[in-house]
């Protein structure tokens, strides 16, 4: 498991994990059929109000008209392992 | 005849005849170098230091030895105990070491979700005492097609204790411990904290864990379930913003609880933090960490401050490029052959948009990058309004680069995401043993002292205030289930691996101490909210000349004492 490379902004062409959350002029299901227009793949409502969905970066910048954007971001495990001795 | 052991090695109780062979520890002059007494085959001594022997030897020798003019002693080793032993007596979840547990609760009725690195099933902490399996279900999201498994699949596929590389399996080792130590079933004498619940297994990618803790209360569903995530990162604004971390609090609720490690960064320079008054101007170095995997140093770090301040920021690269951060609403770029570097400024960030924002990202084009671009950079803040006047920044995580030396560089306020949430209970780490067994000999660390908050363990309040963690749990170390071929195993200094068990420290630890006793507590009040939860600990919590006033950054409300949130219910 590689946890290193975390630059995540992706490059034009290529997809990231991002959050949405609709505006007040949007609902969830609106939302979706919008993110399914502009190639979005993996949407999926995961409350009222969070979509979770794959895009490009062209994508990203489009939703920001229509709901908040967030990009996800990779964690790391909090472990030990003798990292600390 | 027979002699019984006592003050030698093996078992208490255990007969020993006078040929057996024990572990001892010499202490002797340099005299006994000239005097040592020839052996039999079977027999061996190797010399520590000039005055310490460790030595197998019989009886009869042991014996001999021990009247010698040259000796000072002679010491049996002490048989370390292979599991949770101070640890379960540290949440008074035993009052002795080998004692009966103090509560009738095992989490019999009870989900426990695990998001983590993977999951070896062929541990029998995962099973029952019959050998099934005591996983609901398990979903893969390191496999594209993110499969999901029954526990019919897991039972096929896992065929046994030969094929440690079943669905979900754990290269790692991670997330085989963190399951093991919240609801392990009793194995070689230690057991998890809640032994009878069953599990919800994610292994994850890290970064679409907000899916992960979905599918895990879908799953659930109307069960009481506490999903674990020993995991985080420090991307991100630190008070409870971020979309996973609201998203935890509209899927929390009675009987859905979710824990987060504190994180492992106190003393990793990752933060800053300090109040400007108008006109100050502070410069804090930093420098970019080279990965240990080979690959391109990166780093990234993020400025935060409120909106009703007004602040300059200016990046300064080892080569004395100066890169202006714009205005709000605006990213600057600078690039050479051997690196790129982008400085964005957001307004509008932050809990209810009221916080302004300065990310920067700094990505060395190659691997092979001399020192030279890695060290010697630096942010340079002037504050024009002051009205709040407070910047907090941190870097991405530990291990990308550090800040510093400045007197901004805080350890408080190093509590990760999505520990600072306000959907979750973050879990601090304090000290439960410093010695253990493992396949490299007996292991001490000397630098710690039990009863102490970890010096690892990151510490709050959150950047908007807020008093997290909210408890501490034993984090170091803690001996539990080792994945089988995992990298762990490979630790000589930590695992124990014909045992199948392995000790490592971390607020992913203590995180699953907590999770596990959740699972009690939801045993007895299946309804039970977050917020219920928290209150039933921070009121039966540990105090004592470690942690004194609580509520504090490092400790939370207290040490956990399972017992007594489980009595105060």
């Amino acid at each position: 498991m590689n946890l290193r490379p975390v630059k995540q902004e992706p490059p034009e062409d290529d997809s990231v994990a991002a959050m949405f959350s609709p505006n007040k002029d949007k609902t969830d299901d609106e939302i979706v059929e919008w993110l399914k227009l502009h190639n979005a793949t993996d949407v999926e409502v995961l409350a009222e109000g969070f979509i979770s969905a794959c895009a490009c970066t062209a994508t990203l910048k489009a939703a920001e008209e229509v709901a908040s954007v967030e990009i996800k971001r990779q964690k790391m495990p909090r472990r030990g392992a003798g990292r600390r001795r | 005849m027979a002699v019984r052991s006592a003050g030698f090695a093996g078992p208490v109780h255990e007969v020993v005849q006078k040929d057996h062979l024990v572990s001892v520890i010499v202490s002797a002059s340099s005299k006994f170098d000239n005097e040592v007494p020839d052996l039999a085959d079977a027999e061996s001594m190797e010399q520590l230091s000039d005055s310490i022997y460790s030595a197998q030897i019989t009886l009869t020798s042991a014996s001999k030895i021990s009247k010698m003019s040259s000796v000072r002693s002679v010491q049996t080793k002490k048989k370390k105990l292979l599991h949770l032993d101070r640890a379960s007596m540290g949440i008074e979840l035993r009052s002795t070491v080998s004692g009966p547990r103090q509560v009738s609760e095992t989490g019999k009725g009870v989900l426990i979700g695990i998001i983590d690195t993977g999951f070896d099933l062929s541990h029998p902490m995962f099973r029952t005492d019959a050998g099934k399996l005591r996983v609901k279900a398990l979903l893969d999201q390191t496999q594209a097609s993110n499969p999901e498994f029954t526990t019919s699949q897991l039972e096929k596929q896992w065929t046994g204790v030969a094929n440690p590389d079943g669905p979900g399996s754990d290269a790692d080792g991670h997330g085989t411990h963190v399951a093991t130590i919240a609801g392990g079933t009793k194995f070689k004498g230690f057991e998890g904290v809640a032994r009878d619940a069953k599990f919800l297994l994610v292994k994850t990618d890290f970064i679409n864990t907000d899916k992960a803790v979905s599918w895990i209360f879908k799953q659930a569903g109307s069960t009481p379930c506490v999903i674990n995530m020993s995991l985080g990162h420090h991307w991100g604004a630190h008070d409870g913003s971020e979309q996973e971390e609201r998203l935890h609090e509209t899927l929390t609720g009675p009987g859905k609880i979710i824990v987060v490690s504190a994180g492992n960064e106190r003393s990793d320079h990752i933060h800053i933090g300090g109040r400007f008054v108008k006109n100050q101007v502070e410069s804090v170095p930093f420098r970019i960490l080279r990965p240990q995997d080979g690959s391109a140093p990166f780093v990234a770090f993020t400025l935060w401050y409120n909106e009703l301040d007004e602040f300059d920021f200016e990046l300064t690269t080892p080569t004395g490029d100066v890169l202006d951060v714009p205005n709000p609403g605006s990213a600057a770029n600078f690039s050479s052959s051997q690196l790129d570097v982008e400085a964005a400024h957001v307004s509008g960030s932050g809990a209810d948009g009221t916080s302004g924002k300065v990310q920067v990202t700094i990505e060395l084009n190659s691997s092979s990058a001399p020192n030279s671009l890695l060290n010697g950079w630096s942010i340079k803040m002037r504050c024009e309004t002051a009205i709040i006047g407070r910047v907090d920044g941190w870097l991405n995580n530990s291990g990308f680069g550090e800040f510093g030396p400045h007197p901004f560089v805080e350890e408080t306020r190093t509590l990760g995401l999505p520990a600072s949430g306000n959907g979750c209970i973050s879990v601090a780490s304090h000290v439960s043993r410093n010695s253990w067994d493992s396949d490299a000999g007996d292991q001490e660390d000397t630098t710690i002292l039990p009863g102490r908050t970890s010096p690892f363990s990151s510490q709050g309040p959150t950047r908007d205030g807020r008093q997290k963690p909210e408890i501490s749990a034993p984090g170091q170390y803690l001996v539990a289930g080792l994945a089988r071929n995992s990298s762990l195993a490979s630790v000589q200094e930590r695992a124990l691996e014909s045992r199948r068990l392995v000790a490592i420290e971390g607020t992913s630890m203590s995180a699953p101490m907590v999770t596990g006793a959740i699972a009690l507590l939801l045993q007895k009040k299946p309804g039970l909210t977050r917020q219920q939860a928290i209150d039933a600990m921070q009121a039966s919590a540990i105090t004592d000349g470690h942690t004194g006033p609580v509520w504090n950054p490092a400790y939370g409300h207290g040490k956990l004492d399972v017992k007594a949130a489980i009595d105060s219910l």
